[in-house]
């Protein structure tokens, strides 16, 4: 998933047209996942302030519209997010966000780690009373793969085997690897041994299940509103109003309904964050999501928790520039800004600096962390990077003008006069800031039309630190520097292809060296969100991705 | 008169047209493209939904079809909503706005009205300095300014009224509340001064004169001639409801036309623009035109003059 456009988008387009935000700081930019939240609470309001709460209804919001609930076309983090509390894959995502089975009760994987087995449970059932079919498997992932249909997220079935060919029309439908023998196994064979597989099937709404004949008899209509739309998750869909909200309630006839205690979950929308804040006071929510701007009221409130997100944020150099070609300036001002007050104290809102590019807390070799096994690869240094300037100005006969472009919301802002100012003071370099809507600044950035840009970032979509490393490789829709090298490329495919994980990690640790060595990217921090919620909520998921699960929500009630 | 208000009529369509060609081409510039929302889709992808959309075609084929479509009454599907008729959108929402819109005028106007009233005839005593000070604050403070001290005061720290959300009667009144303050405060001071000037006027001397009560000179003579010109000033409030819903609707997460418009532009669903664009130009082309016909009627120098033309 790229950066949370929608989100931000909305917001700047309000900002940039209506200057009473920064008057009143009432809004705020969206950082990934702070503003998809699980809330809790009632609407009573007040009373549940002490102990428990009276009804067994989970409040929740999303900053933004939930713009589709199609599984196969939706695209944006709020329909999928949705999608995964009402309908369910063969996995499913745990508390701890590792993937369980879910309609499958039991699975087997080939020795080469290509060939996925499923078994599904027995009494699996559609909303409509029909039982829940490896055939619906089947149709969905063709479905989703099906050139047709164009699905946003058809790049988490293509390491299905055959899915590239018959995506791209030079294959053919029938040669994608998925058999089902029986109603109750579904084979799939994949085109290389990826380690993540079922992170992917628990996740995304692209591999649940869907009907054939109830998305034939729906016709264009299918998925566009809460009766149109089939669910076997541990909620059901009563209504949805891509602007206003949905409002789910619990599955009887879920295979695991003792393990999921709300009986019924109300999600709206709201797009005003200072209106999230007083809902959340009002006691009408349980979860609110906060901005950099407000840790100075909240930062000491013990209802407060920030959570590292997958979500590395970074500043990339486009290599066809001139000045950007050379090596050091780009050594230069990668390590020429203090990473440590960018993150605690510029941002102090969950961020952690970033010293390498894979995020904190995404797996690594054996049972450390991918940052743990790799430690700093990029740090800051004033004095060094003074010194590479100074020697990249001299290699191009001439003091670079450069422009930083930046997306113009609170934190765009803020992130890059802060680099501004320490590119001044550190490297005595002048550099101009080009601001604009983020949504402009992401189409700059994958056009080429821009020389360094700031924060912007990716949000991974599984834990795994390919997800994010495969951005670089040659003629990537997201590797803004346009970096191609053969080195890189290699190490990328033959980390696919390995089946030993001992041996893949360590070919993607030394990708990660091999990239920041080359510096086509700077990474700045790692995104993180901060939360305020209620002390009723004993347990909530605290996923690093942007899923959420209602299921796993616990809550103390009366 | 009929003829008049014919020329009025035509004017307002060709305006109405020319607004809806200059978005059209415009809308053209925006960067980016609509269907990048996850960023991940193929080149080959990304032209096929172009073509279902037909977005593949010349300007010029796109733009005829377009003005086809709309002539028909078809605005197409929005683009972000996957497959939504922009129609059904509209349709939904512009109810809601329109509530909105109609109870904080008609909430304008039970204030406004007497405390102008009050004003004129309590000239430059207490209350009437306090119905300018009311009429300048609600003329100055912003409506999203008024939206939040309301929403944080009356809503959260009051606890009186809903926060936020579209669901009961209750919670439509601070919308409202914040949208009327601005037309309390432009009626009051309107028919304050145009009660100040009819009640300086001979024909209030004489009827004074006769021994009239002062209620029946304040309501038969002074307030049927004050009021009149009120009927004009009420469509440019129109057009100002309108706009300011449009941040006072994110506020209070009023599932209204407002939040579309600015989503619309934001996201790219190059439909949606022209939908809303087409929806609020027909509103303010309509008031204007309304409007102009009131002033016909009102004096009739202004007809005779525009025939004249």
């Amino acid at each position: 998933m790229s950066d949370e456009k929608i989100p931000t988008e909305v917001k700047e387009g309000i900002r940039s047209s209506m200057t009473r935000r920064d008057f009143l700081k009432m809004s705020g930019t969206g950082l990934a996942g702070a503003a998809l939240l699980g809330v809790a609470g009632c609407s009573t309001g007040g009373d549940q302030q002490q102990g428990g709460k009276s009804a067994r209804t989970l409040n929740t919001y999303t900053s933004q519209d939930i713009a589709s609930i199609e599984p196969t076309l939706s695209g944006d983090i709020y329909g999928l997010a949705l999608l995964g509390n009402v309908m369910e894959g063969l996995y499913a995502l745990d508390v701890n966000e590792k993937p369980v089975p879910g309609q499958a009760k039991s699975m087997s994987i080939s020795s080469d780690k290509t060939t996925y087995t499923f078994n599904l449970r027995d009494g699996i059932k559609w909303s409509n009373g029909d039982p829940v079919t490896s055939r619906d498997f089947k149709y969905s992932w063709l479905r989703g793969i099906n050139p047709e249909l164009a699905a946003p997220i058809y790049y988490g079935l293509r390491y299905i085997k055959g899915a590239e060919a018959y995506n791209s029309g030079e294959g053919s439908k029938e040669d994608v690897a998925i058999e089902t023998p029986d109603d109750k196994t579904l084979t799939v064979e994949l085109a290389s041994p990826i380690p993540f597989f079922l992170n992917l099937v628990a996740q995304l709404p692209i591999y649940f299940p869907q009907q054939q004949s109830f998305v034939e008899k729906m016709g264009e209509k299918y998925g566009t509103s809460a009766s149109t739309l089939l669910c076997n998750g541990p909620f059901k869909l009563t209504e949805y109003e891509p602007s206003q909200g949905a409002l789910m309630e619990k599955n009887q006839d879920y295979w695991d309904k003792g393990n999921v205690q709300a009986e019924k979950v109300d999600q709206k929308v709201i797009q005003e964050h200072n209106t999230a804040l007083n809902l959340y006071e009002s006691g009408q929510l349980d979860q609110v999501g906060l901005l950099a701007e407000d840790m100075k009221r909240y930062g000491n409130s013990p209802e407060l928790s920030t959570i590292t997100k997958f979500h590395p944020v970074y500043s990339s150099f486009y290599l066809e520039d001139e000045a950007m070609a050379n090596n050091n300036i780009r050594r230069a001002l990668a390590i020429g800004f203090d990473r440590e007050t960018l993150a605690d104290q510029i941002l102090n809102n969950g961020s952690v600096p970033a010293y390498g590019i894979v995020p904190e807390g995404v797996k690594g070799p054996g049972n450390k962390t991918f940052r743990e096994a790799q430690g700093p690869v990029m740090e800051s240094d004033p004095g060094k990077a003074k010194q590479l300037w100074g020697k990249g100005v001299e290699e191009l006969g001439r003091t670079p003008k450069l422009e930083l472009l930046a997306a113009s919301d609170t934190t765009g802002k803020k992130v890059a006069t802060y680099m501004q100012g320490e590119y001044k003071k550190n490297l005595g370099a002048d550099i101009s800031l080009n601001l604009k809507p983020f949504s402009t600044m992401f189409s700059m950035s994958q056009e080429g039309n821009f020389q360094f840009n700031s924060a912007l970032g990716y949000v991974m979509d599984v834990d795994d630190p390919i997800n994010i490393l495969q951005v670089w490789t040659t003629g990537n829709g997201f590797n803004y520097s346009k970096y191609s090298s053969k080195e890189y490329d290699q190490l990328i495919e033959s980390a696919s292809q390995e089946t030993d994980p001992d041996k893949r990690m360590q070919t993607l640790l030394e990708a990660e060296r091999v990239l920041l060595e080359d510096t086509p990217s700077a990474p700045q921090y790692h995104s993180g969100s901060a939360l305020l919620t209620k002390p009723y909520v004993k347990k909530w998921p605290k996923y690093q991705t942007w899923s959420t699960a209602y299921k796993h929500w616990r809550l103390q009630t009366q | 008169m009929l003829l008049y208000i014919a020329r009025r009529f035509v004017i307002a369509l060709v305006t109405l047209f020319v607004i809806i060609t200059a978005t059209w081409f415009m809308m053209q510039f925006l960067p980016g493209s609509p269907f990048n929302t996850t960023g991940k889709l193929t080149p080959a992808a990304q032209a096929k939904l172009m073509e279902k959309y037909g977005l593949d075609e010349p300007l010029l084929v796109q733009y005829t079809t377009y003005v086809a479509n709309m002539v028909r009454g078809d605005l197409g599907t929005s683009l972000y909503f996957r497959g939504t008729p922009i129609t059904e959108i509209l349709l939904n929402r512009a109810p809601v706005s329109a509530f909105l819109g109609l109870q904080s005028l008609v909430l304008g106007l039970i204030v406004g009205l007497p405390l102008g009233i009050i004003a004129a005839l309590r000239h430059n005593r207490t209350a009437d300095s306090s119905a300018t000070v009311v009429a300048v604050l609600g003329v100055s403070i912003p409506n999203f300014v008024l939206a939040a001290l309301l929403q944080y005061w009356v809503g959260l720290k009051w606890g009186l009224l809903p926060i936020a959300y579209w669901e009961s009667y209750a919670h439509t009144i601070l919308p409202s509340l914040a949208l009327s303050v601005f037309v309390i405060a432009v009626v009051a001071r309107f028919i304050r001064t145009e009660m100040l000037e009819v009640l300086s006027q001979d024909y209030i001397t004489l009827a004074e004169s006769k021994g009239l009560g002062r209620v029946a000179v304040v309501v038969k003579h002074a307030l049927r001639n004050a009021i009149t010109p009120v009927v004009a000033v009420i469509l440019p409030l129109v057009v100002s409801i309108v706009t300011g819903s449009i941040v006072v609707e994110q506020i209070f997460s009023v599932p209204g036309i407002g939040q579309e418009f600015v989503r619309s532009i934001v996201v790219k669903d190059y439909q949606m623009i022209l939908g809303t664009t087409i929806l609020y130009s027909t509103i303010f082309v309509l008031a204007r035109l309304v409007q102009d016909v009131l002033y016909g009627i009102i004096d009739p120098r202004i007809r005779v003059a525009g025939q004249k033309e």
